[in-house]
């Protein structure tokens, strides 16, 4: 049941941090291998405003997310938007911000093992069960952002200008909708929403300079297992994803608990490698 | 049809004369450490770009280094297999390895490709990680030396034990890239080219997409293959970490700062970063065995902030993208548009002031 709790835990995580990527992906029709580094920088920004400035650690996630998002409207103007159809430029400048942002990681850290402080401590007791109030309030907040987002995409003006812009950028320009400013918004929620998973993922496994790839890794797998364009399939590959994670670190020992997940995601590609929910691209 | 000779090999010349007389001539290890680091990365970069001229950027070839490296050291390690057949070995392996793979994947493009290739690299890397045979987590050790091996030949050249390591990864270097540059300057590099230009159109005149895909990937993982196994001779202990998405990244990264235009591209891009990447480590050897006490004290300024190269090499990641548009190797083309572009600008504003006359 604890391997239940975990993995619905690590999945909202999952879809949380990929939430941002499969919107650019979507939209854009370009990956942000840099994704994995942002959602590090949310991590460590929120560690230090706790641990250095003394700031409550929900003030501190809010205003990590809030500095995330401004980084994602940066990111959009001086990169998506000069190199929209060129692939390489994109993968240069990503390198060249994860290579920036693990070296300070790496000088911040260095051998030092970092921890958020807990967002809620105790246990609460549900059917008899004794679940640690920091899991339930790490899957509430990530469900409650989730929703939030869902609503957005799927019953506000911004989610169907988003929609309009993902089919067709010129077409959606040519009814009148700021592609530009779409875009940016997106970046900018997307990034911010990666940086909260950071700032939940600190507290609950810890900060390290390789954290950034290992999301990165999460992230773009799950994203290409639901196929490009569809928001359901986050939804549904994250929870496989956490569930897949969850269960073989209890399986397996060391460095194989890592390896079988991944090992039967490529193996999933290999059999529909434009994902399982989205539409042919 | 004939055309001069040297015609567009110049550079290339010249850069194959500069790595055989400099690590004769720098007679010291840690010169000849930086310029085998050079060479591996060379080949991975050229390897990578024979993948992305027909239009599909690998996120693997870390990886399939990996497999050459660890193939030759475990059969070298459990078998006792001389080095001269298991660098072949490991090279075969990865070909195989990168075929099989390679197959399901050559059907797709562009991001599904490189995405695909990404998880491939990583769940190769990580399943050598989880296998105790190969090492585990801590890596594969005593693997036997190339320096031990190669001791005879160093004897009669009279070559040190490190110099005659470097003239051998050098000679298969150089084997690597000339199959490498007579693949792209032949009709199978037109092929490739034409793939990446439209599938459709090269498969309606009769060329077999996946054969010539497969092709590209094979011989770039046999490159591959080939440099990992007699590096993993040359170092003795190898690490899966050091196949991972990072060095993959960098190979991708030597090829793009050089610009994947030309041969040579890649190229200068891997001798740049490479520098770059090893300049703190060189200089502080270097320092041990100078007298020049300004040089120590900035070798030793420099070792100490060692740490801080990652900014360097990312500020030149940063400028390439943004400034040359061809890499390194498009540097006199990007000067020559600039230039064209300024005077068709002054000739605007002439036409202009005289118009307002």
């Amino acid at each position: 049941m604890q391997i239940v709790i975990n993995a619905l835990v690590l999945g909202i995580m999952y879809i949380l941090a990929a939430l941002g990527f499969a919107f650019i992906f979507n939209m854009l029709g370009t990956i942000n291998l840099g994704h994995g580094a942002l959602y590090m920088v949310g991590a460590y920004l929120c560690y230090y405003l706790c641990a250095a400035a003394g700031i409550n650690n929900w003030i501190a996630m809010i205003i990590s997310a809030a500095v995330l998002a401004v980084v994602g409207l940066l990111l959009e103007r001086v990169m998506f938007r000069l190199f929209l159809d060129n692939f390489d430029r994109i993968v240069m400048i990503s390198v060249g911000i994860i290579t920036i942002c693990q070296t300070i990681a790496n000088l911040l850290t260095g051998s030092k093992a970092l921890v958020i402080p807990s967002y809620a401590n105790g246990l609460t007791t549900i059917f008899g069960m004794s679940i640690s109030n920091e899991r339930l309030v790490t899957f509430g907040v990530g469900l409650l952002l989730l929703l939030a987002t869902l609503y957005v995409v799927n019953y506000t003006a911004l989610g169907r200008q988003m929609e309009a812009v993902a089919q067709d950028r010129l077409g959606a320009a040519l009814q009148g909708i700021n592609t530009n400013r779409v875009s940016a918004a997106v970046c900018a929620i997307g990034v911010g929403l990666a940086a909260v998973a950071g700032c939940f993922m600190g507290a609950y496994l810890g900060l390290s300079s390789s954290m950034g790839d290992t999301m990165n890794l999460r992230i773009l797998m799950l994203v290409m297992l639901a196929g490009a364009g569809s928001m359901n399939g986050i939804i549904i590959t994250g929870t496989v994803m956490g569930f897949l994670d969850a269960i073989c670190q209890m399986a397996f020992a060391g460095n194989a608990g890592s390896a079988v997940p991944i090992i039967i995601i490529v193996i999933l590609l290999l059999i529909k490698p434009k994902g399982f929910f989205g539409h042919d691209a | 049809m004939k055309q001069p000779v040297l015609k567009g090999k110049l550079s290339l010349l010249i850069l194959c004369v500069l790595f055989f007389v400099l690590p004769l001539a720098l007679n010291s290890r840690s010169w000849v450490d930086l310029f085998i680091t050079i060479v591996v990365n060379m080949v991975g970069a050229v390897a990578l770009r024979l993948i992305v001229i027909s239009g599909n950027l690998s996120f693997a070839q870390g990886a399939f280094m990996g497999v050459g490296a660890y193939t030759a050291g475990m059969l070298a390690v459990y078998l006792n297999v001389p080095i001269w057949l298991s660098i072949p070995a490991g090279a075969i392996m990865a070909t195989i390895v990168g075929l099989i793979t390679g197959w399901p994947f050559a059907r797709l493009k562009s991001v599904y490709f490189s995405m695909g290739t990404m998880f491939m690299g990583q769940a190769l890397m990580l399943m050598i990680s989880a296998w105790p045979l190969a090492g585990g987590a801590l890596g594969l050790q005593r693997i036997p030396s190339l320096t031990s091996a190669l001791s005879g030949v160093a004897d009669v050249l009279h070559l040190k034990g490190y110099q005659a390591c470097y003239y051998l990864i050098f000679l298969l270097a150089l084997f690597c890239l000339v199959i490498m540059y007579r693949m792209e300057h032949c009709r199978i590099g037109t092929t490739l080219r034409a793939l990446a230009q439209s599938e459709e159109v090269a498969a309606s005149i009769g060329v077999n997409p996946t054969f010539y895909r497969l092709l590209a990937v094979g011989t770039s993982c046999f490159c591959m293959g080939l440099i990992g196994g007699v590096q993993s001779h040359y170092l003795t202990t190898i690490s899966y970490s050091s196949y991972g998405m990072n060095t993959t990244l960098w190979i991708i990264m030597y090829m793009m700062i050089g610009g994947t235009g030309k041969f040579v591209g890649p190229l200068y891009g891997a001798i740049v970063i490479s520098i770059v990447q090893g300049i703190a480590n060189l200089l502080t050897s270097l320092s041990g065995s100078s007298n020049n006490e300004s040089f120590v004290a900035f070798a030793h300024w420099l070792g100490a902030n060692s740490a801080y190269t990652p900014f360097l090499t990312a500020a030149v990641l940063l400028v390439v993208a943004y400034l040359l548009p061809g890499g390194l190797v498009g540097i006199p083309d990007t000067i020559r548009a600039n230039r064209a572009r300024r005077a068709e600008k002054k000739e605007a504003a002439e036409i202009a002031k005289g118009g307002s006359k």
